[in-house]
């Protein structure tokens, strides 16, 4: 469903997370989706896309005004790939394609896939995978995002290393 | 009667046939006014590039049909040619395709659009237009397979360089995307095709000996007159809806 990106980046959002990434040919179609050209391969329209109105971009948009937008979006939206394996774990030397700004976590299905291969190194806990993952995006030039939920746990995360959070709104 | 009954011969006769792209939420009375402002041959929702669900697709193909005006819709994407017909059940008359690269698309769509012996659309026309009076299967899906209308959008060099295959493999109409066909022009710089109207006047020459027809989006009457001496014969006025998609 990598191909349906455009369309939903029409409607209006600025990042697009792909889940359950394992291979760099689904890394590669996001990237190709999310970028405009000569980056990608994002089709051109939507009324409600991000940046329209404080853009002032106009109906029919001349070709400056369509190249400006498609080089700005290429600079702004956020693309995530989330890992959700030790295998995809492994591959985020493959996975971090130019154009992928972050991976991000998903901590419970990593922990069925841990249990699945008890004997591997990584299956020790979800803070070897990190701190793996975290080696792994510096030297990839990416960010490592993850779900820390509940913000008490911001700054064990951030010790470790991620750079990006998803949290619960505090009340 | 219905629009439909006559749209595809006068497309293939090459007679002036203008259409207006409206949103799919649009309500019978903007509908209504839209059709008062210009005498619309039919009128265009887009799912590619806007919200869609099927209730809204149901809901003014409804409209439509009760006015009797053609209702046409772009679908999401190429890999959305399976459900062609399932969305053709909710009531349009004309599905187009956005950014076709390959023939190997037309000939899935087309077999989606038609029913058998021409394709191979499922029985199920609940919604769709002129069922009352064709209400035999054999006699509808013969009346559907000469009456439906089945658009592939052309928004690549590639796609253009191709348009007399996408014809031949049964498309009744080419229609133009011109800012996706522009990025497509700029990464092949030493192509011949050069400009907007060279890839026109390329395809309308390809189409020549075909009954297929060339659509093209316009934004307003000067743009379409300019088309319309260029030798095009279809349009789709997207001022309608003001920020047009593409």
């Amino acid at each position: 469903m990598t191909y349906r990106i455009g369309n939903w980046l029409d409607l209006g959002a600025s990042s697009i997370e792909v889940p359950q990434t394992e291979t760099e040919a689904t890394a590669q179609e996001a990237v190709d989706y999310f970028y405009y050209p000569q980056i990608g391969k994002r089709s051109w329209g939507g009324a409600t896309r991000v940046g329209i109105e404080s853009r002032h971009l106009k109906f029919p948009t001349s070709d400056g005004d369509r190249i400006d937008y498609a080089n700005w979006w290429n600079s702004y939206g956020v693309l995530m790939l989330q890992i959700e394996s030790i295998s995809a774990i492994e591959n985020i030397p493959n996975l971090a394609k130019s154009g992928i700004d972050c991976v991000s976590w998903g901590p419970n299905d990593l922990a069925f896939d841990r249990e699945a291969n008890p004997e591997h190194p990584l299956s020790a806990s979800d803070e070897v995978c990190v701190e793996y993952a975290v080696n792994a995006c510096n030297q990839a030039g990416i960010r490592l995002m993850i779900r820390n939920n509940d913000h008490s746990q911001r700054e064990k995360y951030i010790e470790m290393g991620a750079t990006v959070l998803l949290e619960n709104p505090r009340n | 009667m219905h629009g439909i009954e006559t749209l595809k011969s006068r497309i293939q006769n090459g007679d002036k046939i203008v259409g207006a792209s409206i949103r799919m939420w649009a309500s019978k009375a903007e509908i209504e006014q839209t059709l008062t402002s210009r005498n619309y041959d039919y009128l265009a929702v887009d799912a590619q590039h806007s919200p869609f669900n099927e209730e809204n697709l149901a809901n003014v193909s409804e409209i439509g049909n009760e006015i009797g005006i053609p209702i046409q819709l772009r679908i999401k994407h190429t890999q959305f040619t399976f459900t062609i017909g399932n969305m053709l059940d909710l009531g349009p008359s004309m599905i187009e395709v956005p950014q076709v690269e390959e023939i190997s698309t037309v000939i899935d769509a087309f077999a989606n659009f038609y029913y058998p012996q021409k394709g191979k659309r499922s029985w199920g026309p609940s919604r769709s237009p002129q069922t009352n009076e064709h209400p035999k299967r054999l006699d509808y899906a013969e009346w559907w397979n000469a009456h439906g209308i089945l658009w592939m959008q052309l928004e690549s060099i590639k796609a253009v360089t191709q348009a007399k295959e996408f014809a031949k493999a049964g498309a009744d109409v080419l229609s133009w995307g011109p800012n996706d066909l522009a990025f497509s022009r700029e990464s092949n710089l030493d192509h011949s095709l050069k400009t907007d109207d060279d890839c026109i006047t390329h395809v309308l020459k390809e189409l020549k000996e075909t009954s297929t027809k060339l659509c093209l989006r316009t934004y307003g009457d000067e743009q379409l007159a300019r088309y319309e001496q260029m030798g095009a014969t279809m349009f789709l006025d997207e001022t309608s809806i003001a920020q047009a998609p593409d």
